[in-house]
């Protein structure tokens, strides 16, 4: 019987284990569920992972929260960054340009606090989430105008939207 | 009417704004129409005032009366008509109507059976009221506070809509049980000062224990449903709605982080240190109760809380 040489065995060995290791992917990604939802938002794009879905929203309303705190700090508590504002204004408003868009049916998760009843009365949520575009948008725009009133007014007035949606949508 | 009319016109006058942060805006239109009292729904109270409608106003908020007793975003007709769903390990029950219609609200109580039912838990007719209504902490509270939210509750008009019966089970549908209950869990009597604090920790005491009742949904349950004592403001996983209540003492599994302008904040606007916005049942009692208190009550509620022994609690 020929012998095979030892650097050939170690090149079949290598390719076998990338071979394997890219089903093993595969199938891992297969497994951990992509359950199909539609995007009524992005026509199209008909499946897509749930968990990448509420990671992206997550990390969507992650960032609002950071924008929000840094804004109650300069307004509210006097934070020495006036000139920073608008730039929290400006990202509060571009991050909630729709938000019924970031929770498209079928969209639920156990690692999601989000309730049922969005899809149950996805009307109410959509009007709640154009409501805080709405004011995000006046929110974003009078940081542009640099008045102290305006803001506060403006920036308490979204968080009074925030709190609206989360009281009926978030657990 | 006359009384409606008066109420009216302190509605108008109400408005303070005492704060930027305030969530009230006091632009809300307030009047009578009709035999409805338009604005009412926003009044904020005053606890200051010299009129026990508007004394009562205030304490209809702080005591979450409003948070339980009106139906979440029904019409401003429906203010205090009952009918909100309270989902609780023990079933769910339904706020009642306490508006001052005669057959379906408590508009033929008299002072004395609203005080009786505060303090007792116990109806006109003698029955026993379910720890549902939280009388274990409103038994505490003062005669003239009771009797200024009596004052006001006279003053909202009458809503014909009859009680929604609560979908419990039928062990505990039978009332007699009541009366074991609160031989096991209940005892009547008033918040009494603590000489040895000040003015404002004593302040925020009367309001957590008597008035807010904070601890009635921030702890667990014993089997017999009164509240687990070793565990009082630590939270439970198995609050009201089903959802978890967070752990309230300044351990660091509570809110031992938090500092009090945080916790202000968050009981007035209901957004936390990170910037999130409260939801569910807690985002209820903020809009509809915290919100409208003083900076003054509200920075009390905070200092009491932080004063407590912290618990570790963590709850998920």
């Amino acid at each position: 019987m020929r012998s095979v040489p030892l650097s050939l065995t170690l090149a079949a060995g290598l390719v076998f284990l990338v071979v394997a290791a890219g089903f093993t992917a595969v199938d891992s990604r297969a497994a951990h569920d992509p359950s199909p939802v539609g995007l009524p938002g992005f026509a199209g794009v008909q499946n897509l992972d749930v968990e990448a879905l509420v990671d992206h929203r997550q990390g969507v309303m992650r960032a609002v929260s950071g924008h929000m705190a840094a804004s109650a700090a300069i307004l509210l508590d006097g934070a020495p960054f006036e000139d920073r504002i608008s730039l929290h204004g400006t990202a509060l408003a571009g991050l909630l340009t729709d938000i019924p868009d970031l929770f498209p049916e079928g969209s639920a998760h156990d690692e999601s606090d989000a309730r049922p009843e969005i899809w149950e009365d996805f009307g109410t949520f959509t009007d709640r989430g154009q409501d805080t575009m709405e004011r995000a948008a006046a929110f974003g725009e009078a940081t542009q105008g640099g008045n102290q009133a305006e803001m506060t007014q403006a920036f308490i007035a979204l968080g009074d939207s925030c709190g609206a949606c989360h009281d009926s949508f978030r657990f | 009417m006359g009384g409606v009319v008066g109420l009216g016109v302190l509605l108008i006058t109400a408005w303070g704004g005492d704060s930027v942060a305030r969530a009230h805006s006091p632009t809300a239109p307030a009047g009578v129409q009709g035999d409805t009292l338009v604005g009412v729904v926003e009044l904020r109270g005053d606890p200051e005032s010299d009129d026990p409608v508007m004394r009562g106003a205030y304490l209809a908020r702080a005591g979450n009366c409003v948070t339980c007793h009106t139906e979440e975003d029904a019409a401003e007709e429906l203010f205090l008509a009952g009918g909100k769903p309270i989902e609780t390990p023990f079933g769910v029950f339904y706020g009642t109507n306490i508006t001052s219609n005669p057959e379906h609200g408590i508009g033929d109580w008299s002072e004395e059976d609203f005080a009786r039912a505060m303090r007792e838990g116990r109806a006109p007719d003698g029955s026993h009221y379910y720890p549902s209504f939280p009388y274990a902490a409103f038994t505490k509270m003062t005669d003239s506070d009771i009797s200024d939210l009596y004052a006001f509750l006279r003053e909202v008009p009458g809503v014909d809509r009859e009680n929604i019966p609560h979908d419990i089970p039928w062990y505990a549908g039978f009332r007699g049980s009541l009366a074991l209950w609160k031989m096991m869990n209940f005892e009547e009597g008033r918040f009494e000062p603590d000489p040895d604090r000040d003015e404002q920790w004593n302040r925020g005491a009367y309001l957590t224990r008597a008035v807010t009742h904070c601890a009635e949904c921030h702890s667990p349950r014993t089997l017999s449903g009164g509240i687990d004592e070793g565990l009082r403001y630590a939270g439970t996983s198995d609050g009201p709605d089903g959802g978890s209540v967070p752990n309230i003492t300044p351990h660091e599994t509570g809110i031992g982080g938090w500092s009090a302008r945080h916790l202000v904040r968050y009981l007035e606007f209901g957004m936390d240190p990170d910037g999130d916005f409260a939801g569910g049942s807690m985002a209820d009692v903020i809009s509809e109760g915290t919100s409208y208190l003083t900076g003054e009550d509200l920075a009390a509620i905070v200092d009491y809380l932080s004063s407590l022994d912290p618990i570790e609690n963590e709850i998920d």
